[in-house]
């Protein structure tokens, strides 16, 4: 599988000099890596999943949902967009085209109307050997409680929670779609591992599509191994009253390009975003985050958090766009970058696209060291500098970590983050 | 992209250009120019040749221009940033000579020039408010001094052509277009190839110059570029206050502003460089501005943008020296027919570098504000600290205003904040004015004013008065 693509398009060109206008990634891997998708078991009533669902099948299940594409020729009404996607996302549609050369098949989750979904939905898609071993040693994940022989231990558990395997794919890229029904609400949460010394690629691309009054807490954790290209791509559309609060981490992976974007086209829907990172030795996290808002009185945060240690390399592109249309619309994105090594390199672009008056729209960013005043305060509190600054990093990243909703899976993200600070 | 360039119509509507909401009549008049030296229409070396020879260049500026039109023939236009589409450089004159030379008395200028420069009130200002006043017509200067003692402190302010050709030729070609290298970008190139007028001031060491320089560009010809050089050195501790003024009549062709400013300030200097841009909205205006600054140095960047048709325009500092500091205030009007692109550039090199970035920015009738930016701190800029904000205001649903700041950090030794905000003007505000006995437009007017005060507030009393009356006049009909 040989990757050689432009990804993460910037909504609006800039210098070129500044090289932040898209990201490059070319890279070859065999493509071959099993990765088996488990999912907690246990589904609420009304949650349906569908693997392997192929492209057609999903284009006339799009129609008959009615997923209109919204996207115009043009971004913010002015600058052409690099390529349009049917439903759009934030990598671009080279992933598309990637995953559509590569026969991969999507998994389909759906919420029916009027559900309240009271266990969280929870996948976990592993290509870690260890792990997989272990969750393999027998599909069967269930003891039979009628044998009185059955050892209790033998049943499998991940993150605390019973898991069944849902299906073993001989390619690292997965696709999946989330359709979320009228007024109903459930939470999903996705994970990601791959081995440490693994040198292959994962590839996820998500798409949600939230009708109206749809309410869903979206968790998406990506704890690859530090040697994995990972691509990392999500796409979301909200209808009328939908909320899609949707938290992030970016913990693994040697290279990973990541996108968002929601399209926030209903009346009063809502889009909340979380995301964190921890990024250091000689990684690189590249993102492209956009929130493009054209209903009216509709809500967008945006909020990055996260650390930059040793030799690691961040770009995130971050981009509100209001449209003609959005009237009482609110946006807001805000980055807070911590910089814990002298030869990181941070980029930020945190743009906001505006064509409509009656809005409020802001960005902010702060970027740099723990103040001297901090680290003081805590030395005179007994705590040294490197213990000061894990303490810091764990606040940071507890912020999106506190959004998890499983102990287990939250017991894993924090042994990943401990994991980071090894060279500190 | 000369094909790009070739192709496409001259355009500017006449809806545009008349927009009933500005009414720039001080500004819009017209001149005979009959009488005045044209070169023909185009951009080749054979044109290039006649502009150097005309100006009497030294040999080695003649071969710098050729060079430059070579790299200009090289680069693209950008792909990003307003379109262009409407510049052709083929139906553009680049050179165009007044029927007189510079004279460093009014009384010798002659009486049609002379009378457009006071309708602006430059001479009442030089007399006033000003230790010296370059005033540029079309492609020349057509009057120059500088007061006795301000010359007496060793401030040298002259032209650049005298410049060029006396004992400060070596200092000019070791500073000329070398912070704004002929490479940096096509117009940079034009410039290069076809620049004309212009100033060069340099500041002796410790001589704190206590009234302001002023250079006005008076743009008088149809269809033509002006294409002045600003080069201004302050030595060390020295101290300068310099201004810069522009207008022109309103055309239904295309014309063109590729100017280029460098300044260099010196180690413990400080140079306050403030415009009031008022280009009228034919108007292309791809401007270079770039400052160099040592150690300890101070550089202030004073903005207001409310005329041309569309914009590139991002005064950039290069903070090479260890506790160089950097100030951008500036704010941009934005009506209908223009798109203007605006912002700034500073990249922190030196260790204890700071800078600080307020902009304003007011979009309304279908006017287009991009506000563009970027922060580069290196790794060798240890201990810098870096602020921008950014706030617009847009006035109605026709117009638009984007942001689009970027950030380039390369050392965790570092503190480096951005905040921006879009919004409208606040019903409330408006109510509580009116309730005071003000019109809507009134009302609006003030708070815009109010919006642009950290603009007009650095502003010597006279200069903030005309940016005050411009926001008043695109106010109108509010």
């Amino acid at each position: 599988m040989k990757l050689d693509m432009k990804v993460n398009h910037l909504p609006v060109l800039t210098w070129n000099k500044l090289k932040l206008n898209d990201a490059d990634v070319k890279a070859e891997f065999s493509g071959e890596l099993p990765v088996y998708t488990f999912y907690a078991s246990g589904l609420s009533e009304g949650v349906e999943i569908k693997t392997d669902v192929t492209a057609d099948e999903v284009k006339k299940m799009s129609e008959g949902l009615k997923i209109e594409n919204k996207r115009e020729a043009y971004v913010a009404g002015k600058y052409p967009i690099y390529a349009k996607q049917q439903f759009a996302t934030g990598m671009g549609v080279e992933i598309d085209e990637l995953f559509e050369s590569n026969n991969v098949l999507t998994d389909v989750i759906t919420v029916a109307d009027n559900v309240s979904a009271k266990e969280p939905l929870l996948l976990h898609f592993s290509s870690t050997a260890a792990e997989k071993d272990e969750l393999l040693a027998g599909w069967k994940t269930e003891i039979d409680e009628n044998d009185e022989d059955a050892d209790p231990d033998s049943v499998k558990s991940f993150a605390g929670k019973k898991m069944e395997a849902l299906k073993k794919s001989e390619k690292p890229l997965f696709a999946q779609l989330i359709v979320v029904g009228e007024n109903s609400e459930v939470t999903i949460a996705l994970d990601f591992t791959s081995d440490d010394e693994s040198t292959e690629l994962i590839g996820i691309s998500t798409r949600l599509y939230l009708k109206k009054g749809a309410k869903v807490k979206f968790v998406k954790i990506q704890r690859a191994g530090n040697k994995t290209l990972v691509l990392n791509d999500t796409g979301a559309i909200e209808e009328e009253y939908a909320q899609l609060d949707y938290a992030k981490l970016e913990l693994g992976g040697e290279k990973t390009y990541t996108g968002v974007y929601s399209a926030l086209n209903g009346k009063k829907s809502i889009f909340y975003f979380d995301c964190g990172f921890f990024v250091n030795e000689k990684r690189i996290l590249d993102g492209n985050f956009v929130a493009t808002q054209r209903g009216r009185e509709t809500d967008a945060k945006m909020f990055f958090k996260g650390v930059l240690a040793d030799e690691a390399q961040k770009v995130f592109r971050e981009t509100i766009d209001m449209r003609l249309g959005s009237e009482g619309s609110l946006g807001d994105e805000q980055e807070d970058s911590l910089l814990l090594g002298d030869n990181v390199i941070n980029k930020a672009m945190p743009i906001i696209l505006c064509e409509e008056e009656k809005v409020e729209a802001r960005h902010g960013a702060t970027i740099g060291k723990i103040s001297d005043e901090m680290l003081f305060y805590m030395q005179t509190r007994g705590i040294e500098k490197v213990e000061a600054e894990k303490m810091i990093v764990r606040g940071k990243l507890n912020d999106v970590s506190r959004k998890i909703p499983d102990e287990g899976l939250s017991a894993l993200v924090r042994s990943k983050i401990e994991e980071g600070f090894k060279n500190l | 992209m000369g094909e790009q360039m070739k192709d496409k119509p001259i355009a500017v509507s006449e809806e545009e250009l008349n927009s009933p909401d500005t009414d720039h009549s001080i500004y819009d008049f017209r001149d005979d120019e009959s009488e005045f030296y044209k070169i023909q229409e185009g951009l080749t070396p054979e044109i290039v040749k006649q502009i150097s020879k005309e100006k009497h260049d030294p040999d080695w500026m003649l071969d710098f221009r050729l060079h430059a039109l070579e790299v200009y023939y090289q680069l693209e236009v950008p792909n990003w940033g307003p379109p262009i589409d409407g510049l052709n450089m083929d139906k553009i004159v680049t050179y165009v000579r007044p029927n007189t030379n510079m004279k460093t008395d009014w009384k010798d200028v002659p009486e049609n020039i002379k009378v457009a420069f006071e309708k602006l009130g430059i001479p009442q200002a030089e007399r006033e408010a000003l230790a010296g006043v370059g005033a540029q017509y079309d492609s020349e200067l057509v009057y120059h001094n500088v007061k006795e003692d301000v010359a007496a402190q060793g401030v040298i302010y002259t032209d650049m052509e005298s410049a060029l050709n006396s004992e400060y030729s070596d200092m000019v070609r070791e500073y000329f277009m070398k912070v704004v290298p002929v490479t940096d970008h096509k117009f940079a190139a034009l410039h290069g190839a076809v620049w004309s007028g212009g100033s060069f001031v340099y500041v002796p060491k410790g001589v704190k110059v206590d009234i302001p320089l002023q250079s006005y560009f008076r743009f008088n010809a149809k269809g033509a570029g002006q294409f002045e050089h600003t080069l201004i050195i302050v030595d060390e501790g020295a101290d300068l206050h310099f201004i810069e003024g522009c207008s022109a009549p309103k055309y239904n062709v295309a014309s063109l502003h590729a100017g280029t400013v460098e300044l260099y300030v010196k180690k413990g200097a400080r140079l306050r460089y403030s415009t009031i841009e008022n280009w009228s909205k034919n108007m292309y205006n791809l401007n270079t501005k770039r400052a160099l600054v040592e150690e300890n140095g101070r550089m202030e960047w004073v903005t207001g943008s409310f005329g041309s048709h569309e914009s590139y325009l991002y005064p950039s500092t290069i903070l090479k020296g260890k506790n160089s500091h950097c100030e951008f205030t500036g704010v941009t009007f934005s009506g209908a027919g223009q798109n203007l692109d605006t912002g700034t550039k500073i990249i922190h090199i030196g260790e204890g570098t700071s800078s600080f970035v307020d902009s304003k920015s007011v979009s309304k009738d279908g006017g287009i504000n991009n506000f563009r930016s970027v922060i580069e701190v290196r790794k060798t800029a240890k201990g810098s600290k870096c602020a921008v904000n950014c706030g617009s205001l847009m006035l109605d649903n026709l117009s638009r205003s984007d942001t689009i700041p970027a950030m380039d950090i390369r050392t965790a030794d570092c503190d480096c904040g951005h905040e921006a905000k879009i919004g409208r003007i606040s019903d409330e505000a408006v109510f509580y004015l009116m309730s005071r006995g003000l019109s809507e437009s009134d009302a609006k007017a003030m708070i815009v004013s109010g919006f642009a005060n950290p603009v007009s507030k650095e502003l010597p009393l006279e200069y903030a008065a005309e940016m005050n009356n411009l926001i008043k006049l695109e106010m109108e009909g509010m």
